[in-house]
């Protein structure tokens, strides 16, 4: 498990984090949220000790770690970390050899992530000559191929195409599974709700929310999704007390209740306006959970 | 403490990437081909001292007491008069004066360049076309120096000095000539060391160069995130001078050994006078001088943040670049050290450039030249120390350029 306690880093007048704590579960695939700016990228380079922190401290089972447990980390920089004339095979067997490999594994590992993300025909080209998409594969490889124990990665979905989405969802499930810890940043909210069971979302430094996925989805109104055949617009619903229309999706209108409403009666509504071919409660999006969490601290 | 092998593994990259480039065979494929002909074609293009033909009708045989001098003395007097003007005579007998004249004036084996013909104690010079006045020609000053010394061979004679006298008086043992100062070393090992600052010159700014825009590529692109995620800034640093100044090593001893084995291959003067040595010199200069340089050159690219800072983070190491440079040129123009490449010789960022040409030129003997030599190496600790102050503060921060001063101050800050 990887704890995050109490980590403050200024820079100048800024402050980048401001006491931020949150624990990563072990063999989870762990989603890292906030808005730009919020230290995300901060608080990953804490995490290798590519930063200094002027207060707190990054555990991983328990204890503080030094450098040599740096080097096990799978880490993927924002902004793609490669050499850009540097051949992709050799750049792979180059960053897995400082990471401690030998040279057979080294070149072993690097043929079968390529293999595996699907680059493998690019092996002898300069990085340079690679689609950005086929850059981050490369990228992802170079976090993957030592087997590390625990992966950081900065937004790795941004730029793939719906298959490497795939792809990479799947890797990182994989490594999850097999006892890796697994933290990404990302800002599709949709794709975190998917692929993670945990999330942490910060703001200005300060951890705003962190758990499991279902405990901070559930909570809040009651939300209700609804189908009646031959009211496609929902106009049954608009007018019952203390229901609020929030959407429309195929034919079904989306509902959130006033605390106090009962569900039965909006069930009776919509039967009487005609037959329903769908009823069903609806837990929070993330999105909205991320929304409310970062407007609190903004209000506060 | 430094991992050995992450070092290793990151001068191996820089090695095999700068190896990889077609730019770097291709200037030194050039460097190679200039030194060559540097050292080759002032040879070959050498032409030796010309010879004359000199004719000269045979005189009467002369008794040892004869007022007239033997064909035997004015053979000599001829060759030793040519020899006086830096030339050489090859003395051919003629049966007269229209032999002079056609010879004079035909092409091939029978070509005369001068004639002088014999007359009873009172020879004369023909020559096919009048000098004219004041001509510093050599072949006019053979001809001249041939007239007068005839006429001092056939004074001598006309006053019956005995033959050995008369040898003594006509070819004189010159006088001892003492000087107030040395002579100049001789151009060749001014050469080697004027040469060995311009190779010092180019390698240091080409790798001291790539070595600060690797850095700054590095950061640029933030590869430098993932690859201290994994190495520790002082075994990035150790590695990469280590890397380029296997290159640069390599390429100036292959430099020096070209310029050896050139110079043995066609005699050049260049061995003779102790060339050899210097060429030796040169080559530890460049060594020491790139230690000196690199590690900051690579400090340098840490503070940057873009490719454009390149330049303005580099300049502090440019100027004493440029100044060692240009003055190593002066001093062979003037042939006498001036008091400020002197100093130079001894500051260690222009001494690597102006100690070898001062050494050249006599203005510094070999204990000075290990003096300065010494005053380097123990500047090199030092600036590899700050070297990797500067670079460990520095590689990981973004978001602009930094001033070196305020990341020592801030070193100094943390430390206290």
């Amino acid at each position: 498990m990887l704890e995050l306690d109490g980590l403050v880093r200024r820079y100048g007048a800024t402050t980048a984090l401001d006491g931020l704590s949150f624990d990563v579960p072990a063999g989870q695939v762990f989603g890292f949220l906030g808005p730009n700016g919020a230290g995300k990228s901060t608080a990953m380079r804490a995490m290798l000790q590519l930063t200094g922190l002027d207060a707190g401290v990054v555990r991983w089972n328990g204890k503080p770690y030094g450098f040599e447990f740096c080097r096990q980390i799978g880490y993927m920089p924002e902004e793609r970390g490669l050499y850009p004339t540097m051949r992709v095979g050799d750049h792979l067997v180059y960053l897995a050899r400082l990471h401690g490999m030998g040279k057979d594994d080294a070149q072993a590992a690097a043929a079968q992530w390529l293999d595996r993300l699907g680059v493998s025909e690019r092996v002898g080209d300069k990085v340079e000559t690679l689609s950005l998409g086929n850059q981050q594969r490369v990228q992802l490889a170079a976090a993957l191929l030592h087997d590390p124990p625990l992966l950081v990665l900065d937004e790795p979905f941004s730029g793939l195409d719906p298959v490497g989405i795939d792809d990479l969802a799947q890797v990182l499930a994989e490594r999850a599974a097999a006892g890796a810890t697994v933290l990404f940043s990302s800002h599709q909210l949709d794709l975190v709700e998917d692929v993670c069971e945990s999330v942490a979302i910060i703001n200005r430094g300060r951890c705003v929310a962190a758990g499991p996925l279902r405990d901070l989805t559930r909570g809040g109104q009651p939300r209700l999704v609804v189908g009646v055949v031959g009211d496609e617009g929902g106009a049954w619903a608009r007018d019952l007390d203390g229901v609020e229309v929030t959407g429309l999706d195929r034919g079904r209108v989306r509902l959130v209740l006033r605390s106090d409403v009962d569900a039965q009666r909006v069930l009776a509504a919509a039967m009487a306006a005609g037959p329903v071919d769908h009823f069903g409660f609806e837990s929070r999006k993330l999105s909205e959970v991320f929304r409310e969490a970062v407007a609190e601290l903004v209000a506060a | 403490m430094i991992n050995l092998e992450a070092t290793r593994l990151v001068a191996a990259r820089e090695i095999r990437e700068q190896a990889r480039g077609r730019a770097l065979w291709i200037s030194l494929a050039i460097t190679v081909v200039t030194v060559v002909l540097v050292v080759v074609l002032p040879k070959v293009l050498a032409s030796g001292p010309p010879t004359y033909r000199i004719g000269l009708t045979s005189p009467a045989a002369a008794s040892p007491s004869s007022s007239v001098p033997s064909g035997a003395d004015l053979r000599a007097a001829i060759e030793t008069a040519v020899a006086r003007t830096g030339a050489k005579a090859k003395v051919v007998a003629l049966s007269g004066r229209d032999d002079a004249a056609t010879r004079l004036r035909a092409g091939g084996s029978a070509h005369i360049d001068i004639a002088v013909l014999e007359s009873g104690g009172k020879s004369s010079v023909l020559v096919d076309r009048a000098f004219p006045a004041d001509s510093t020609n050599r072949k006019a000053l053979a001809t001249e120096s041939i007239a007068r010394s005839v006429s001092v061979v056939e004074a001598v004679a006309a006053h019956h000095v005995p033959a050995d006298t008369a040898r003594a008086l006509t070819n004189p043992t010159p006088l001892p000539i003492d000087h107030l100062r040395p002579a100049p070393a001789p151009a060749g090992k001014r050469g080697v060391a004027l040469a060995g600052a311009i190779v010092f010159y180019l390698l240091v700014l080409r790798y001291g160069f790539g070595l600060l825009m690797g850095v700054v590529q590095e950061k640029a692109t933030r590869v430098i995130e993932v690859v201290l995620s994994t190495t520790r800034p002082l075994e990035l640093l150790a590695g990469k001078v280590f890397g380029s100044a296997v290159m640069v090593f390599a390429q100036a001893a292959i430099l020096a050994v070209t310029a050896l084995v050139s110079a043995e291959a066609v005699g050049s003067d260049i061995l003779k006078t102790s060339g050899a040595s210097a060429i030796a010199v040169a080559f530890v200069w460049v060594v020491i001088g790139y230690l000196l340089y690199s590690a900051l050159f690579a400090a340098a690219g840490s503070l940057a943040s873009k490719a454009d800072d390149a330049q303005s983070v580099s300049l502090p190491l440019q100027i004493p670049l440029f100044i060692g440079y240009f003055a190593s040129f002066t001093v062979l123009g003037s042939g006498t050290p001036g008091t400020f490449v002197k100093v130079l010789g001894y500051i260690p960022f222009t001494a690597p450039m102006n100690m070898p040409v001062l050494a050249a030129t006599g203005g510094a003997a070999p204990w000075q030249v290990v003096l300065s030599m010494a005053i380097t190496v123990a500047t090199i600790a030092v600036t590899m120390r700050l070297a990797a102050v500067l670079f460990s503060r520095s590689i990981l921060r973004t978001g602009g350029r930094l001033k070196a001063r305020h990341v020592l101050a801030e070193a100094r800050r943390s430390a206290a």
